[in-house]
């Protein structure tokens, strides 16, 4: 058996040890890899920067446990950005998961802020129904969730104070890991034409490019890479950053042995 | 009974896609009405549909229990984590703790033992693409091989490595940022543009399949009738 015969041969176990291995190893010594800052993401960081202080924000956080490693850094440098800002932010999901991983982070990130529930922002909770929830919202907030999360009245409550329906909100950012994003351009951002922002995982992200083309959305912030450049943006150095060198590196593996595996492919191929 | 399970659903289909039709593309307050009390209706015949999943759920792993089937065992395992979570979550509920309060079960549940399943079973995936990308993208044609070129150009412009590199050939001399502008260009041009395509396809499609349905040519929904 030739080399390249072997190649082809190698059994899957030393791949798997040899991901866990480059995975492993940036995590535990950081490499610092040095990102550059796409307009995509400058897309949602200039929109929020660019708003006045206390302007509401309504943040949809549809994304499910599965997907928190990739979500939950990029939600963390958003609403970081916001509570630096004192925007009011309104968090809520129109999927049923999204409760616990969605009012998880903004829990974090508002207590690590020092921000005050009612005040500086609220969640909402979950609307089954998605385009029927996010049509009722462009028609009336107050009617699609009269209460928040936590049994607040939503006409009374200072977060809330003179926003009525969608379009109230200055801006809209849409946390998704799957296709939420479409029902909140067509129901919501065209119908209002309230101002989005997507920030979704990296296999979602193609999905979202014809939007921002289209000018629907002002940027897009997609997986770990987007999540480590709004980091950037805010001078920070968190999750999104630290997961970006283990996959900067991960891919330069996948690169090698997909050229490896053709390379004797070709060799071996009997013509 | 025909009449119930044939011509009234029907009816009923017809005369309510029309008026959410008109409604939608008319703009008066009457008709703001009319979309809103839909979409409640429509929220709540959705939570109805969710209590029917999980009742038949549970119904189903029951009956396997009960009759001790082939794998009856992983039955258990489903009332063994759906039991304590549903217990734990409609008593104690799975909000998330203010600062300085302790967290409910059913939230802790959630966040120790659900989001770590899951993310584990989504990071498995790591291993299986990198064996599965080593095993079979291979050049076997022309499209396999452009597809292969293109996806390894937007890999290595996916990641700071990339930009590193587009940075250094810029600056001896490349007109453009070799792996950044050109994930960037492959993403905006070709990508989307199929992208549009597809959802153009789709769009049209809904629309069409609407029309069977709100017309009654499309009638699978109602089932055999039997």
């Amino acid at each position: 058996m030739s080399f390249w015969e072997k190649v082809l041969k190698l059994d899957r176990r030393w791949i798997f040890l040899v991901v866990a291995i480059v995975v492993a190893i940036p995590i535990i010594h950081p490499l610092g890899l040095p990102v550059a800052i796409t307009p995509d993401v400058r897309g949602v960081y200039d929109a929020i920067e660019n708003l006045p202080e206390g302007s509401p924000i309504l943040v949809s956080l549809d994304y499910e446990p599965g997907s928190t490693p990739e979500c939950d850094p990029m939600a963390e440098a958003l609403l970081t950005h916001c509570f630096r800002k004192n925007l009011r932010v309104t968090g809520m999901t129109v999927i049923p998961v999204g409760v616990g991983t969605g009012e998880n982070i903004l829990a974090l990130v508002s207590q690590k802020m020092g921000k005050k529930r009612g005040e500086d922002y609220t969640f909402l909770g979950f609307k089954a129904e998605q385009s029927a929830s996010i049509v009722s919202i462009g028609i009336s907030l107050q009617n699609t969730f009269r209460t928040d999360r936590y049994g607040n009245d939503t006409s009374t409550l200072p977060v809330l104070d003179g926003v009525r329906k969608l379009e109230d909100f200055a801006y809209l950012a849409v946390v998704h890991d799957d296709a939420t994003l479409d029902n909140w351009v067509i129901y919501g951002q065209q119908v209002t034409g309230v101002k989005v922002g997507s920030l979704c995982t990296a296999v979602m992200a193609p999905g979202s490019y014809p939007f921002k083309n289209a000018k629907q959305i002002t940027g897009i912030v997609g997986g770990l890479k987007g999540g480590s450049e709004y980091e950037k943006l805010l001078g920070i150095r968190a999750a999104a950053s630290l997961g970006m060198d283990s996959q900067a590196v991960i891919h330069m593996f996948l690169i090698v042995i997909m050229i490896l595996g053709n390379i004797a492919y070709l060799k071996t191929r009997k013509v | 009974m025909n009449f119930f399970k044939r011509q009234l659903p029907l009816v009923v289909v017809f005369l309510v896609g029309m008026m959410l039709v008109f409604a939608f593309y008319i703009p008066h307050p009457g008709s703001q009405l009319v979309i809103e009390e839909a979409q409640r209706w429509s929220r709540i015949i959705k939570n109805s549909a969710l209590v029917l999943g999980v009742l038949s759920l549970v119904l189903h792993h029951l009956r396997k229990v009960r009759r001790k089937e082939e794998g009856y065992g992983y039955s258990l395992v489903v009332f063994l984590f759906f039991i304590p979570m549903v217990v734990f979550g409609l008593l104690g509920g799975i909000d998330a703790p203010q600062e300085g309060e302790s967290a409910a079960v059913g939230y802790w549940m959630f966040q120790n033992i659900k989001v770590p399943m899951e993310a584990t079973m989504y990071s498995m995936l790591a291993f299986y693409i990198s064996s599965a990308a080593f095993r079979a993208f291979r050049a076997r044609s022309v499209d396999a091989t452009i597809m292969l070129i293109v996806a390894l150009f937007v890999m290595v412009g996916r990641v700071p490595v990339g930009d590193m590199v587009s940075e250094v050939l810029y600056n001896w001399g490349l007109p453009f940022r070799l792996f950044s502008d050109g994930t960037d260009w492959i993403m905006n041009t070709p990508m989307t543009g199929a992208r549009r395509a597809v959802r153009l396809g789709i769009a049209l499609s809904i629309v069409a399949t609407s029309v069977r349905i709100i017309f009654g040519i499309e009638r699978s929904y109602l089932g055999r009738g039997d």
